[in-house]
Formats: structure tokens, C-alpha cells, sequence
């Protein structure tokens, strides 16, 4: 108890840091428990179409008698979802690929780091854009794959240059003096000691494939059968929402998007002044 | 003497060139591996696209109605052609060779929805489109974003605060929502610009007064659009990087010397921008991926729209011939920025002539 306590008032010493989460935690209650609490189905075309917000839809229908705000509150919670498997997803590929390059160093080192260089410069949209046209049907599992798969590049760097930094300390001598194999040694004597930056890292990785999933559906790769944010703003874009005037319909999602990503923007800039006092400026 | 003077950046930047080299052929490797991983049978598919007009896009966009006047003969027939055409009765070291050969030799196939063009020339005339939108947008917002990043960091306090959360959220927007923002508020709205285009219907592109003023005046909201959003990241590099240099050792050096504050600041703007040419290059590859998505909204006729209409109607030699030349391009724009860095940068050239 008092350890949790300790906890937060560090965490209330931050104020990114405590923004940032409470940003999170609010937009998680909106949808999660919202889910509960109100009972229209996202899907359900039961209403009148284009309707401005009014005590029936809070925040309107689409073109299709769809309600708006049970279509956040769904989008909300399913962008979330795939944002945190593809983020796990891209860290892990991220992690492995980052310290076995920076552990292990010489051919192999070169080699991964060719690959990552390589992934890092291609444009990442495009190349998704290649792989989710010839997926017709894209469920969640689907999305999460693809984006997570071309989002690492950015961690291993990261990571790498981390486990090379920490390589060089004494008590990774001793684990090898003592002939730890090689694996245990990064994964048990090294990771646990960046765990703070790993994540930093899977913050920034959720941030990213959350806008990742919203940029694939404006174009029309986003899960098929699916309501997300990124979803609700594709049918916005066909139907020329701006042209009909109905702000309730693609305003709302847009903020949403920005403001998890901003969520977790903070909760990493937060995390990075704790880790990082050269950062820490006059609070 | 010269020679030895000369080859470290030159070292530097064959190295490079290289690694682009790679990164192409990579790029064109997935161009090859993709379709031949996915389930189902690309082929198969593609003559469905031809006779149906069917899209990936899920929601039946495109044409249809010449259905009926295909047999399943002329199916048959069509799918034997395309097989031979890509190769696909030869083995796969060979498929892979004739691919890597026809994209050197410039060939990238015909697209499907344009027929008969080839791919290289209807993406050819969107280019200049969408460099003339991501080149002058890239830089604004780089020379804006640093100079206001800058600012942030050396005023400090509120100004600062205010600043930063700005950047943030700016930063953290999908680039199309906001474009859907300004469409809504200034075309809609307020009726200042046009929704959508390069230029209005009917006009022939030329070189008079009339067509230039209607041509920015189309370019005016994608442009705002793609500045602002690039701006954000770049502001929060170089706030970063700025209050990185100014807590540094050697600027309470220099501040207890009693150097001006303008000086200061120049040199911490000095030290912080050289990361900011790199993050440049390194955003690039984002930059673009926002662009396509933002062309697509406004219906400018660049690249990334050619992209999304191939997507539209499953027209894959379009699809895959726009990625590989927007790689081309965003490689020789990272190539670039290299030699510039080579350029500006005393330790590239050190590093290299020490490795030497």
C-alpha cells in the first residue's frame, strides 16, 4: 500500500506524466463501461439518417441512421484494442531484433541493422497499402499483424543502441564470466534493466498503430466488419461529410484518435523526464 | 593530397548510395514475395477485376456491367495470358529475376483500369503533382517547426507550456481529419478555397495568370494541411533538442563567461538543428504515407490518389508500380538529404577518415 502510494506521488510530482494518464484513464472509462451504460448497437440502422445531435443520438446519426456516439464508444474501444496488440506486437519484434543486433554485435549486428535501416526509410503506408490490398477479408487479427510487422524498425533501433550502452557495464561481465548463455544473459541480466525504456517504446508503438489503423481505413483497408475510429471517418471521407455539413459525424472520431495518441505521447515524455533529468525543467 | 582530402565524404556517401541500393531491391522483393504469400490466387483475382471491375475496397466501388459479354472461355484465355505475362510458368529464382529486370528496363506493367497505359507513365504525370505538394510542404514546415520549436525552448515557462501542448496535438492528428477540418471550415464554411482538385473542372493546365491563381488557390488547404501536421513533429524534435543544448555543460560555461543571450541561443540552435536535417530524412517515409492519405481526401491528382483509386478497382500493376516509385523517390530524397549532411556536418567526414 504504501508502495502504491509512493507510486503516485511520484506520478503527481509529473505533470505530463499525470496528464497523460488521466487523459488515458478517461478516454478508457468513455468506452469501456460506456459500452455498458449505452445500449445502442454501432450497427443497428434503426434511426433517421444525417440527424444533428438531439436527446435520442447525443452526437447525431451518419448517412446511414447509424448513432454516433455508439460508434465511438465501440470505435474507441476496438482502435484501442488493435493500437495495444499491434504496439505488443511491433515492441516485441522490436526487442528481439534490437538486442540480439546490439548484444551480439560484428556480422549479425550489421546485418539486422541493414534490415532495420531498410524498413526505416521505406514508406511504411505504402508498403502496407501493398500487403492489405490483397487481404479482402481483414478481421482485427489481420490488422494487428500487418501493422505490428512493419512498425518495429523504430523500436529495434532504439533498443539496440540501449543494450550496446548497457552492454558494457560490469555486472554483464560477471553474468559472463560466470557463463550465462547468451539469451539469458539479454533477456534476463539486460532487458529487465531497460524495462523503463521498453516502455517508452510501447507507448510511442500504440500512439503510432492506432493512427496507422486510421490512415489504412481512410483509404479503405481498415478491418472490414469492424467499427473503429479510423472506420468511422472512411465512411465520413466517401460520403463527403464536410460537403453535408455534418460535423457531429467526423469531427468527434478525429479528436478521439488525437487525443489517445496524445495520451500516450505524454505518458512517454512523462516517463522520459523521471528516466531523464536533463529534460527536467522548472516544474 | 586532394584525393585523400576529398574521399571521406565520398566514402560516406557511396556507402549510402549502396544501402539505397539494398533498400530498393528490398522494396522491390516485397513488391515479388507479397502476392506470392497472400492466400487465394492473385491471378485469378486480377481477371476478376478486369471483368467484373470489382474493388478490394470492400464496398463495391467501380464499374461493372460489361460482365455479360465475357465466356468463360475468354476467362480462361486471359488467365493463361497473364500467367505467361509475369512469368508465373517459370520457376521462382527466374520469376524473381524477370521481375528485378523488368523494373530496371522501366517496366512496370499495365494497369488494369486505365488500360492500355503502362503503370510508369500514369504515375509519371501524377509525380510532379505530388512532389510539388510534399517539397515546398516539407520545407515549410521544417523552417517553421525548428524556429518555433527553438523559441519554445529558450522561452520557457507558460509560453512554453502552452507551446508544447500545441505541438503535441498537431503533431498527433491523421493528417486527412484535418484536412476534412479545413475542407469543412474553409471551403464549405467560409467558401475561401475549393474542396477538392488541383484545379477546376474543365481547365487545361497552362501557364497563364488565370490558371496559376486557380491552381493555388486548389493548393492552398492541402498544403496548410500537410504543413501543419509536419510542423508539429518537428517543433517537438527541436524543443527537445534545444533544451537538451542549453542545460549542456558548455552553455553554463559559456553563460558564466558572461556571453549574450543571442549568442547562446546560437549556438544551441546550431548544435540542436544538425539532428533535425537527419530527423528530416528519417520523416520522410512518414511524411509521404500521410501525404497519400491527404491527396485522397482532397482529390489531388497525385500519386497517392492514383494509389487509392488503384485500390478501389483490385488494380494491382497500379498498386505495386505507385509504391515502387514512391520508394524511388523517397530514397533519392533521403540520398539527398545525405550528401547535404555530408555537407554541413565536419564529423561525417572525421568519422570516415578515421575509420580509414
Amino acid at each position: 500500500m504504501t508502495g502504491l502510494i509512493g507510486y503516485l506521488k511520484v506520478i503527481a510530482q509529473y505533470r505530463k506524466l499525470l496528464i497523460g494518464l488521466t487523459l488515458l484513464i478517461g478516454l478508457l472509462v468513455f468506452s469501456i463501461p460506456g459500452m455498458f451504460f449505452y445500449h445502442i448497437d454501432p450497427r443497428s440502422l434503426e434511426f433517421k439518417d444525417l440527424q444533428p445531435p438531439s436527446p435520442t443520438n447525443p452526437l447525431g446519426t451518419d448517412v446511414f441512421g447509424r448513432d454516433v456516439l455508439a460508434q465511438l464508444i465501440h470505435g474507441t474501444y476496438n482502435s484501442f484494442r488493435i493500437g495495444v496488440f499491434a504496439g505488443l506486437l511491433a515492441t516485441l519484434i522490436g526487442i528481439l531484433v534490437g538486442s540480439v543486433a546490439g548484444y551480439t554485435g560484428g556480422t549479425i549486428d550489421e546485418a539486422l541493422n541493414l534490415i532495420t535501416n531498410t524498413f526505416l526509410v521505406l514508406p511504411t503506408l505504402a508498403l502496407l497499402i501493398v500487403i492489405a490490398s490483397y487481404i479482402r477479408i481483414r478481421n482485427e487479427f489481420v490488422m494487428i499483424i500487418i501493422i505490428g510487422s512493419t512498425a518495429w524498425p523504430w523500436t529495434a533501433r532504439a533498443i539496440r543502441a540501449q543494450v550496446y550502452s548497457l552492454k558494457a557495464r560490469e555486472f554483464v561481465d560477471l553474468a559472463r564470466i560466470s557463463g550465462l548463455p547468451k539469451l539469458e544473459i539479454i533477456f534476463l541480466e539486460i532487458l529487465p534493466n531497460m524495462l523503463s525504456y521498453i516502455v517508452m517504446c510501447f507507448t510511442l508503438q500504440m500512439a503510432g498503430a492506432i493512427l496507422s489503423e486510421a490512415g489504412l481505413s481512410a483509404i479503405g483497408l481498415g478491418p472490414t466488419a469492424l467499427v473503429t475510429l479510423g472506420m468511422m471517418l472512411r465512411w465520413a471521407i466517401i460520403w463527403e461529410a464536410p460537403r453535408i455539413g455534418a460535423w457531429w459525424w467526423f469531427i468527434p472520431p478525429g479528436i478521439l484518435i488525437t487525443l489517445i495518441a496524445v495520451s500516450f505521447l505524454l505518458i512517454n515524455s512523462g516517463l522520459d523526464e523521471i528516466y531523464n533529468p536533463r529534460l527536467r525543467r522548472g516544474r | 593530397m586532394d584525393r585523400k582530402a576529398k574521399s571521406p565524404a565520398l566514402l560516406f556517401l557511396i556507402r549510402k548510395a549502396a544501402f539505397y541500393f539494398i533498400t530498393f531491391i528490398v522494396a522491390l522483393t516485397f513488391v515479388w514475395l507479397i502476392p506470392r504469400l497472400m492466400p487465394g490466387d492473385p491471378i485469378r483475382q486480377l481477371v476478376l477485376a478486369i471483368l467484373l471491375g470489382a474493388g478490394v475496397g470492400g464496398e463495391g466501388a467501380g464499374g461493372g456491367g460489361v460482365t455479360s459479354q465475357f465466356t468463360v472461355q475468354q476467362a480462361k484465355l486471359l488467365y493463361e495470358f497473364y500467367v505467361k505475362k509475369f512469368g508465373l510458368d517459370q520457376p521462382l529464382h527466374i520469376q524473381y529475376l524477370l521481375l528485378l529486370k523488368r523494373v530496371f528496363t522501366g517496366d512496370l506493367g499495365i494497369s488494369i483500369m486505365f488500360q492500355p497505359d503502362r503503370v510508369v507513365d500514369i504515375v509519371s504525370r501524377a509525380l510532379p503533382w505530388s512532389l510539388g505538394l510534399l517539397i515546398p510542404s516539407t520545407i515549410t514546415a521544417w523552417v517553421l517547426g525548428n524556429m518555433l520549436g527553438a523559441y519554445a525552448a529558450y522561452k520557457d515557462g507558460k509560453t512554453d507550456s502552452i507551446l508544447y501542448s500545441l505541438f503535441l496535438f498537431i503533431s498527433q492528428m491523421p493528417y486527412y481529419w484535418f484536412a476534412l477540418v479545413l475542407i469543412y471550415v474553409f471551403a464549405i464554411g467560409l467558401r475561401w478555397f475549393p474542396a477538392a482538385g488541383a484545379y477546376s473542372v474543365g481547365v487545361v493546365p497552362n501557364l497563364s495568370w488565370s490558371f496559376i491563381v486557380d491552381f493555388l488557390q486548389h493548393y492552398t488547404l492541402p498544403f496548410l494541411s500537410l504543413v501543419l501536421i509536419s510542423l508539429g513533429g518537428q517543433a517537438l524534435g527541436m524543443r527537445t533538442m534545444t533544451i537538451y543544448e542549453l542545460n549542456s555543460d558548455y552553455m553554463n560555461y559559456s553563460e558564466s563567461l558572461g556571453l549574450s543571450d543571442r549568442k547562446l541561443i546560437g549556438y544551441a540552435f546550431r548544435n540542436a538543428i544538425l539532428p533535425q536535417i537527419t530527423g528530416l530524412a528519417i520523416h520522410l517515409g512518414t511524411t509521404v504515407s500521410g501525404q497519400i492519405v491527404t491527396e485522397t481526401v482532397f482529390g489531388y491528382p497525385g500519386v497517392g490518389f492514383i494509389m487509392y483509386q488503384a485500390i478501389l478497382h483490385a488494380d494491382y500493376p497500379l498498386i505495386e508500380g505507385s509504391f515502387t516509385i514512391l520508394t524511388l523517390c523517397v530514397l533519392m530524397m533521403n540520398f539527398i538529404m545525405d550528401i547535404l549532411y555530408a555537407y554541413i556536418d565536419p564529423r561525417i567526414k572525421a568519422a570516415y577518415a578515421e575509420e580509414r
